[in-house]
C-alpha cells in the first residue's frame, strides 16, 4: 500500500529554483523516505487518530503533503510565501483521478507516464503560481 | 412454488426516451477496462483498433435504429452528403453531446470524405504510450460511424486517425457513389 | 475553496450499449458463461478501486465510522455515477449487511436473456465496482445480487455484506 510513487510528478515547482531535475528513481527514493516520517509524525501525536504531517517549514521551503482516504499522498516543495497549496494539491488529486486512472495504459502503484497528466499538472500549477502571486 | 415466475417480455416496455444520463467518469473507466482488456487479447495495434471498432459497430447500429425510431419518424437518409450530415449532426449530439467539428470531402478520391472531431470523448482521459504511436482508441467511434453508414446502406470502411485532434477517414464502395449520382440526375 | 462537482456527463445509452458490446465480447472470447460472470466481476472491481478514488476528490466525501454511513455514500455514489437513486433497505440485525434496492438499472435497459445465459449475472459489474470501492477504503465486504428484474424479480437487490476492516491497508494518519 506504500502509494507514495504518486508524487514524482508533484516536483516541477521546484524548477523555479531553478534545482537540477530530479531523476524518477531519486524521486522515489525521496518519496519512500518521507513515508516513514508521515508516518512517525501521526504516532508522536498526544492525541489519537491525528494527521500524518501537513506542512514541513524550513527556512527556504514548505512541503505539504496531501493524503487521501485511499492513502494517496500529494507532495508539493514551495516557496513559503506561496499560497492556496491545498487548492493546487486538491486539484492534483482530481488530476490523477482522471488522467492516470481513466488512462487504461496506466499500472496502479507505476510512475506516472501520462502525456495528458502532465499537461494539465503544468497548467495547474502555473494558474497556481499566479494567484499565489497576486495573494502575496 | 417459485416454477411460476415468468418474465415479463422486453418487448411489453415501451421505449424509453433516451435522455438520462451517466457520469463521463464511469464511461471512461468502463471504455478504460474495454481498451485494457482487448489489449490483453491482441498482438498488434492494428488488431486492436479493429477489435475496437468491431465493438464500437454493434453500439452504432443500435443507436442509428433507435435515433431513427425516435426522431425521423423512421426515415432514412439516401444521399451521401444527408447520411454524413446526419452522422456529423444528430448522431453525434446524441451519443457526445455536440456535433462534430468538421466534414470534408478528399479533394483527390470522390469516394473519400472525412469527419473530424478534435478531441473526441472516449479519448477525453487517455494518453497513448509513446510505444503505441499512431493507436487511437476513437476506432471505437469510427466503428460506430460505419455502423450507421452500413445499416443505411451506404457500405462505407471507417477508420481513426491521428490528424487535426481525431480524423475519421470514411472511405465509401464505388457502388454507393455511383447510385448517388443516379439519384441525382431522377 | 470551489471544488469543481463533475459536471460532465453522456448519453446513457452510449453506456449501457457499450457495456452490452463488452458482455457480447465476453461471450465470443471466453468459454462458459461462468467465465463470463468472473469477468465482469472482476472488470467491475478494477472500476470500483479507481472511481472510489473520483468520488473521493469531486464529493469532499468523509472518512465513514460506520456501515451505514458506508450505506450513504453507497447510495450517493450510485446517483453521482448512475443516475439512479437505490434505496437501502434489509439491514440484517447485526447491523453487517444491507441491500441497495435498484428500481430502473441503466446496465440491463435493452437486454433480455437468452434462454443459453440463464446462468449469466448479466450485471456483474456492479457488485465488483462495490467491493473494488470499499477495498480502498480498507473495507473488505462481498456483495452479491439477491434478485434480479433480468430474472423476473420486481426489483435488483444488491446486497452488501460487512466482512472486516483492513487494517493492514489503512495508511497511518487515516484511522
Amino acid at each position: 500500500m506504500h502509494r507514495v510513487l504518486e508524487d514524482p510528478e508533484q516536483y516541477p515547482i521546484s524548477l523555479k529554483f531553478g534545482w537540477p531535475k530530479l531523476s524518477t528513481n531519486e524521486k522515489i527514493f525521496l518519496a519512500s523516505m518521507f513515508y516513514p516520517l508521515f508516518a512517525i509524525a501521526s504516532q508522536l501525536s498526544p492525541e489519537p487518530r491525528s494527521s500524518g504531517i501537513q506542512v514541513l517549514e524550513t527556512a527556504s521551503y514548505q512541503l505539504h503533503c496531501f493524503q487521501t482516504l485511499t492513502g494517496v499522498k500529494f507532495l508539493a516543495v514551495v516557496d513559503p510565501r506561496q499560497t492556496g497549496v491545498e487548492a493546487l494539491l486538491r486539484r492534483l488529486h482530481e488530476l490523477y483521478a482522471d488522467f492516470a486512472l481513466k488512462n487504461p495504459f496506466y499500472s496502479l502503484e507505476m510512475p506516472i507516464r501520462c502525456e495528458l497528466f502532465d499537461t494539465h499538472v503544468r497548467s495547474a500549477l502555473e494558474s497556481a503560481e499566479k494567484l499565489g502571486v497576486a495573494n502575496v | 412454488m417459485m416454477s411460476s415466475k415468468s418474465k415479463p417480455s422486453i418487448l411489453d416496455r415501451p421505449l424509453s426516451r433516451g435522455k438520462s444520463e451517466v457520469s463521463l467518469s464511469l464511461f471512461a473507466l468502463l471504455f478504460a477496462e474495454i481498451v485494457h482488456y482487448t489489449h490483453n487479447r491482441v498482438q498488434s495495434v492494428s488488431e486492436l483498433q479493429n477489435r475496437l471498432s468491431e465493438m464500437g459497430y454493434q453500439v452504432g447500429i443500435r443507436m442509428l435504429d433507435l435515433i431513427v425510431v425516435r426522431e425521423r419518424n423512421l426515415k432514412r437518409e439516401t444521399k451521401i452528403l444527408n447520411i454524413l450530415l446526419f452522422i456529423k449532426g444528430t448522431f453525434w449530439k446524441t451519443l457526445f453531446g455536440k456535433e462534430a467539428d468538421k466534414l470534408e470531402h478528399a479533394n483527390d478520391d470522390q469516394r473519400m470524405y472525412y469527419i473530424i472531431e478534435k478531441e473526441p470523448l472516449v479519448n477525453t482521459f487517455i494518453s497513448v504510450p509513446k510505444d503505441k504511436g499512431s493507436l487511437n482508441c476513437a476506432a471505437y467511434v469510427a466503428g460506430m460511424i460505419e455502423a450507421v453508414l452500413c445499416g443505411s446502406n451506404f457500405p462505407a470502411k471507417v477508420t481513426a486517425h491521428w490528424h487535426k485532434g481525431t480524423t475519421f477517414m470514411v472511405r465509401f464502395e464505388s457502388s454507393v457513389l455511383a447510385r448517388d449520382a443516379q439519384v441525382d440526375t431522377r | 475553496m470551489n471544488r469543481s462537482v463533475d459536471p460532465k456527463k453522456v448519453n446513457s445509452e452510449l453506456f449501457t450499449l457499450t457495456y452490452g458490446a463488452l458482455v457480447v465480447q465476453l461471450l465470443n472470447d471466453l468459454e462458459s458463461v461462468e467465465d463470463v460472470n468472473k469477468h465482469l466481476d472482476r472488470m467491475g472491481y478494477n472500476i470500483g478501486v479507481r472511481l472510489v478514488e473520483d468520488f473521493i476528490a469531486r464529493s469532499s466525501a468523509d472518512k465513514c465510522y460506520d456501515l451505514r454511513e458506508t450505506a450513504d455514500k453507497l447510495q450517493a455514489a450510485f446517483r453521482m455515477y448512475l443516475g439512479i437513486s437505490p434505496s437501502i433497505a434489509n439491514w440484517a440485525p447485526a447491523g453487517d449487511e444491507f441491500s441497495l434496492m435498484i428500481d430502473t438499472n441503466p446496465l440491463t435497459e435493452f437486454v433480455e436473456l437468452p434462454d443459453t445465459c440463464s446462468n449469466m449475472r448479466y450485471s456483474a459489474i456492479l457488485p465488483g465496482m462495490v467491493r473494488g470501492a470499499c477495498e480502498m477504503v480498507h473495507l473488505e465486504v462481498s456483495s452479491w445480487f439477491v434478485q434480479d428484474q433480468l430474472r423476473g424479480d420486481p426489483v435488483t437487490e444488491l446486497r452488501v455484506k460487512f466482512i472486516k476492516r483492513l487494517e493492514d491497508s489503512v495508511p497511518p494518519g487515516e484511522d
